[in-house]
């Protein structure tokens, strides 16, 4: 039978508009030669190139029976095969969901291999348009990771860096985790960074783990170090929540230190200490060297004790009030006598004296309130004094009236804190110490009692001293040195820092790795101290501790007259929801 | 657009089959559209890989240059290793819900197991299918090419119940078995890996004994076509290597703890208790004890089994070790001056002897009954075997004595005649009794004991059925008779060997072709020149013979550096001429068959 076919169909209508400037081929023969070679090839029917192939065979004068042989008999079906054995796999068992994957991790896979910046960047020279199927590629989460990886490894590439940003735009800047791929493009960059602070805002519970994405980030390059410090420093000028701003901006510096990032330069720049060049340069000088040296600490004290100093913020850098606070607190610290009075005043200038603006007086012109300010310098140089002395337990007793009488100035609960650390990380101090509960551990007490606002510190040092390998100790000595630390939790418990000490014996559970009876004594003491009413997230997380029976099983008698029993009873009674 | 009713076309993808479109569909489809460019995109998007998600970035993969083919290809091979994978992970998990599985795929993917890319797929469905529908045995046994590709497990299934095609399949492998076995004992540059010098476990890890193993897996029907084929070759051909193979495929299946086959095999324990001695050449009361156990336990109706012992007692290994222990036994005797009917260990060896020596002639008259030794064997021809080794002691002890010439007269004429009457009368009525002469020659040729070796090599010619003439035995002796290389310039040595032994065997091709040849390569040059003349003339092939044979035979001749044509002095007196090849040193002298 004599194939029948529409003239016009196979030559008529081309897809897409024509180009006008368009011109037949120079060489028709060669053209329909080069085109049947084409079609020759296994499956060419499946070729996204075939149209452009079919019209300039067409033009040339190809013969529409040869083409659709040609397609015909060299149609091999792969991807049906393809199609064929995805089928098979579900029937054999593996999920569509599986099966789904492999087919687009092998397409993930081949775009990797063979992936060229030069030629995906071709999109911008040869289209006007974003193309479509870039824009619907984003919606797929298996995509949008492959940009990620690919952006990793190219960051220079175009394409890559427009499908980012389109990726911000869309709304997807949470997932983007690299921070090399963020830190190309500026309104990316600009999102991610936001969606960082927002978090770091809005999660009271895990601030420390927000600060450190946060700087992480910030601190990937000096473009984005500028940029997001400039930032912040803008929004803590708000009279909301700008202090917020203020120490996630300090966070972000004592991260960079940490990781021997010379940023000091970057913050002199933005904290306005230019106008008071030589206060700026003392403190560039040892904030760059990160240590303080007694020319410059002379330049400040000089500076700041005359009739016009400079700003108490350009001081309250917490960097060099680290290293202050070191060097008056930490025991070994050697400083010359003649010098010591300027580091005991700059460090109570710092966190005594108010400056606060005037009403209806020139900005220029501020009052500073140095009433407290001979009153901390007395403060600190005894609780320096004291500290500084290698006494034993006994000398320190004797003392104990004025160390007290001290600690009430937060910045000597600070220095304090600091020289406890030093002393009881030693790691003889507990061989040698023969009390209950040796006196640094309860000036930590008093601290705790007088600073809520250091109770966090404190039970970070508790936590490294219960974790803290102590092999020379006898094993019951162990054991008993960490009930000791147990009880210092509980006192922390009672001066109102609940929730992060329930949080920590709460972990230390999960983990398994503490004995089982220190739980238990926890457990009691904190019973015998508590009574209601309790707040839902204290009975959220200490009833699964008392309910456990590993825990407490031995401790319940007959009758629920015991404080356990009491405990659960009253929790179920009254706090079915949990 | 009109469709066309899909038809098996062998022209196309093959997947019409299975409903999906194919050449034919889609050359009406281009022909009878009114839009190609349209058709074609609506060709692309029903026939291509049907999952959405992938659109928005094939359009990169495409900028890249990567053909779609490349990508289809590539991803089908993938998804293909996947599932075979798959396929035989279900393999080994619990057969119920298995075999439901394998059973659906199989209904699905059948149809297009000509294609080639999905046929491995199909394969590894029939690999892992217990049993196989006979209607999809049928289609691969049918087609050449399907078959070709078919795995071994799923053959299995097709050979038994098609013993012709498993056959067409075996017959290689025993041919090729065959001619590697001859390969060893015809090699005339082979002095070193000697016929029995591999260990049976050595022996069955040879390719054959392998592929033959794994054809038939643990297929009990199977296996005794292999051991039918055996019989009936072993009947038509009398070749005693198809014996070796019976015993080294049992050993193999052992090996791989076979129990499906090995515990109802009647012969295997007989067989293991047997390959056992004959590794550590030795066999003690225990194991005796467990071999006439199983001679005297076989039960009234099973008679045949004997067919298959003797047939394992007839491999030339077997028959090796128990004329080789007997010999050693019956020295024991000799020192210890004991009776060879009072050894109930050298009895049963003579029993198992005679019983594997009688296999062709129990298999071809299906007359399944332990021959009789004859008793006399044991009380006349033993006896006299052992004098004759006695004289051989005799003279060997004496030659280590002081020079006394009267006593040295009296010794070699008491001590040197020929064998005792009885040993050449019993050698032509008993098989038992050819093959312990035969071994004691080989025993005098390992001690390099001219005198020993030349008294019973003149009456071995005599022996039942020609059985100093086979090949293993040939191998052997001739292989010990070359380090004895200086013998062969004195007169008698040669008249005794040649005129008396080998001559007497000429007719027979293998002697002549074969293992005569061989011992001329080397001691070609030791021989008077008269001698080697005649020997070469009697060798000349003739036209009946292979290529193979004239060219060796043309090689010796310029090895030995004499023409054909040159006519033999045979009245001058024996003179030494200059050969440029007398230099030459040989192994002979360094030789050392231990």
């Amino acid at each position: 039978m004599e194939v029948e076919y529409d003239d016009s169909g196979w030559q008529g209508r081309a897809k897409g508009q024509t180009n006008p400037e368009e011109t037949l081929e120079d060489n028709p023969q060669k053209t329909i030669q080069e085109c049947l070679e084409k079609f020759l090839t296994p499956d060419y029917i499946m070729e996204p190139g075939i149209f452009t192939q079919l019209k300039r065979y067409f033009q040339s004068g190809g013969s529409p029976e040869e083409v659709i042989s040609m397609l015909s008999e060299n149609y091999k079906a792969v991807a049906q095969m393809a199609n064929l054995l995805a089928e098979w796999l579900i029937l054999a068992g593996v999920k569509v969901t599986e099966v789904q994957a492999m087919v687009e991790n092998h397409l993930k896979e081949m775009i990797l291999k063979s992936f060229d910046p030069k030629k995906a960047d071709t999109i911008f020279t040869e289209e006007g348009e974003t193309p479509d199927w870039l824009t619907e590629m984003i919606d797929h989460y298996t995509w949008r990771s492959l940009i990620y990886r690919l952006a990793e490894e190219y960051p220079d590439c175009l394409m890559l860096n427009f499908t980012i940003k389109l990726i911000s735009d869309a709304g997807f800047q949470s997932e983007i985790t690299s921070i090399s791929t963020a830190a190309q493009q500026i309104e990316v960059f600009s999102r991610v960074l936001k969606t960082s602070i927002v978090k770091f805002l809005n999660n009271p519970d895990d601030v420390h783990g927000a600060i450190q994405e946060c700087a992480r980030m910030v601190c990937h390059g000096q473009h984005t170090y500028v940029y997001s410090q400039v930032l912040i420093q803008v929004l803590s000028q708000e009279q909301k929540g700008g202090f917020n701003m203020k120490r996630l901006s300090q966070e972000i510096i004592k991260y960079a230190l940490q990781n021997n990032q010379n940023v000091t330069p970057i913050t002199m720049a933005l904290n306005g200490s230019a106008v008071y060049p030589q206060a700026c340069q003392a403190l560039t000088s040892m904030l760059t060297r990160n240590t303080l040296n007694p020319a410059d600490i002379t330049v400040l004290f000089r500076n700041y004790s005359g009739s016009d100093p400079p700003p108490i913020d350009l001081i309250r850098n917490p960097q060099f009030l680290e290293l202050l606070v070191d060097a008056l607190f930490r025991s070994g610290v050697k400083i010359n006598p003649e010098h010591k009075p300027k580091y005991m005043f700059l460090l109570a200038y710092a966190s005594a004296v108010i400056d606060q603006p005037a009403k209806k007086r020139p900005m220029t012109e501020r009052m500073l309130n140095k009433e407290e300010l001979k009153s901390t310098i007395q403060a600190i140089e005894k609780a320096h004094t004291i500290c500084n002395v290698d006494q034993g337990s006994t000398e320190l007793i004797a003392e104990l009236q004025t160390l007290y009488n001290c600690i009430k100035y937060p910045v000597v609960g600070v220095g304090v804190i600091r020289w406890i650390e030093n002393v009881v990380m030693e790691p003889s101090y507990f061989k040698l110490s023969t009390d209950s509960c040796p006196t640094h551990l309860a000036v930590l007490d008093e601290v705790a009692a007088v600073h809520p606002t250091l109770q966090q510190q404190i039970l970070f040092l508790l936590i490294r001293l219960f974790e803290s390998k102590q092999d020379e100790l006898e094993i019951l000595v162990q054991l008993e040195m960490k009930k000791m630390i147990l009880d210092r939790m509980v006192n922390l418990l009672t001066r109102g820092c609940v929730v992060p000490v329930l949080r920590y014996i709460k972990q230390c559970c999960a983990i398994e790795d503490t004995d089982i009876s220190l739980i238990r004594y926890f457990v009691t003491e904190v019973l015998e101290t508590i009574t209601h009413p309790y707040s839902p997230e204290f009975v959220q997380l200490f009833l699964p501790m008392v309910e456990n029976e590993e825990i407490t099983g031995t401790m319940r008698g007959e009758g629920d007259n015991d404080p356990v029993s009491e405990f659960i009873v009253h929790c179920k009674a009254h706090y079915t929801t949990v | 657009m009109i469709m066309s009713t899909p038809a098996k076309n062998n022209n196309g993808t093959g997947l019409e089959d299975v409903n999906i479109p194919g050449q034919a569909y889609l050359r009406e489809a281009l022909t009878s559209c009114t839009d190609p460019l349209k058709a074609i995109e609506s060709f692309q998007l029903e026939n291509g890989v049907l999952l959405p998600s992938l659109r928005p970035m094939l359009p990169l993969l495409d900028l890249h240059g990567v053909r779609r083919l490349d990508f289809h290809t590539s991803l089908m091979e993938e998804l293909r290793d996947k599932l075979i994978a798959h396929i035989n992970e279900m393999g080994q998990k619990e057969p119920r819900e298995r075999d439901k599985k394998l059973k659906e795929l199989l209904v699905k993917s059948f149809p297009v197991v000509r294609v080639k890319s999905l046929r491995p797929v199909v394969m590894a469905i029939l690999r892992n299918t217990q049993h196989i529908d006979d209607k999809y045995l049928k289609i691969l046994v049918r087609d050449r090419e399907l078959y070709a590709d078919t795995d071994t497990e799923v053959k299995r299934q097709i050979w038994r119940d098609n013993q012709s095609l498993f056959g067409d399949e075996v017959s290689p492998l025993l041919s090729q078995y065959i001619r590697e076995k001859e390969h060893i004992l015809f090699d005339h540059t082979n002095l070193n890996n000697l016929f029995f010098h591999p260990t049976p476990k050595v022996r069955r890890q040879g390719e054959v004994v392998q592929k033959l193993a794994n054809m038939i897996g643990t297929s009990v029907k199977l296996y005794d076509m292999v051991l039918q084929f055996l019989r009936t070759l072993f009947l038509r051909t009398r070749n005693v290597h198809y014996c070796t193979l019976r015993a080294e495929l049992l050993m193999a299946l052992h090996d791989l703890e076979v129990q499906e086959i090995i515990s109802i095999d009647p012969c295997h324990k007989f067989t293991w208790c047997l390959d056992a001695c004959i590794r550590e050449k030795n066999v003690d009361i225990k194991r005796s004890r467990e071999l006439q156990g199983f001679l005297d336990n076989i039960k009234r109706g099973q008679e045949q089994v004997l067919g298959d012992l003797s047939m394992t007692l007839c491999d030339p290994y077997a028959i090796n070790f128990l004329a080789t222990s007997a010999i050693k036994i019956l020295h024991h005797l000799i020192n210890n001056e004991g009776m060879p009917r009072d050894n109930q260990i050298l009895i049963l060896l003579l029993r198992m002897l005679a019983l594997g020596l009688s296999a062709w002639v129990m298999i071809d008259s299906q007359d399944f009954k332990e021959p009789k030794l004859d008793c006399q064997v044991v009380t006349k021809f033993l006896p006299a075997l052992m004098s004759l080794m006695v004289d051989d002691q005799c003279r060997s002890l004496h030659a280590k004595l002081p020079p006394d010439e009267r006593e040295s007269a009296l010794t070699t004429i008491e001590h040197s005649g020929p064998a005792p009457d009885a040993v050449e009368a019993y050698i032509q009525e008993s098989s038992v009794a050819s093959i312990l002469a035969m071994y004691y020659t080989l025993h005098t040729a390992r001690l390099k004991d001219r005198v020993g070796v030349l008294r019973v090599l003149a009456i071995l010619s005599a022996c039942k059925d020609d059985r100093a003439y086979e090949d293993p035995f040939l191998h052997s002796l001739i292989a010990l008779l070359i380090p004895m290389s200086e013998e062969f310039a004195t007169e008698d040595f040669c008249t005794t060997l040649f005129d008396e032994f080998i001559f007497a065997g000429l007719t027979r091709e293998n002697v002549t072709s074969r293992h005569m040849l061989k011992l001329l390569w080397y001691v070609h040059n030791k021989l008077p020149a008269g001698r080697l003349a005649t020997l070469m003339k009697a060798m000349q092939p003739t036209t009946a013979h292979n290529e193979h044979i004239h060219k060796l035979y043309e090689i010796l001749q310029e090895r030995i550096g004499t023409g054909a044509a040159e006519t033999p002095v045979i009245e001058a007196p024996p003179m030494e001429f200059d050969s440029p090849l007398k230099s030459v040193p040989t192994p002979g002298p360094h030789y050392n068959v231990q």
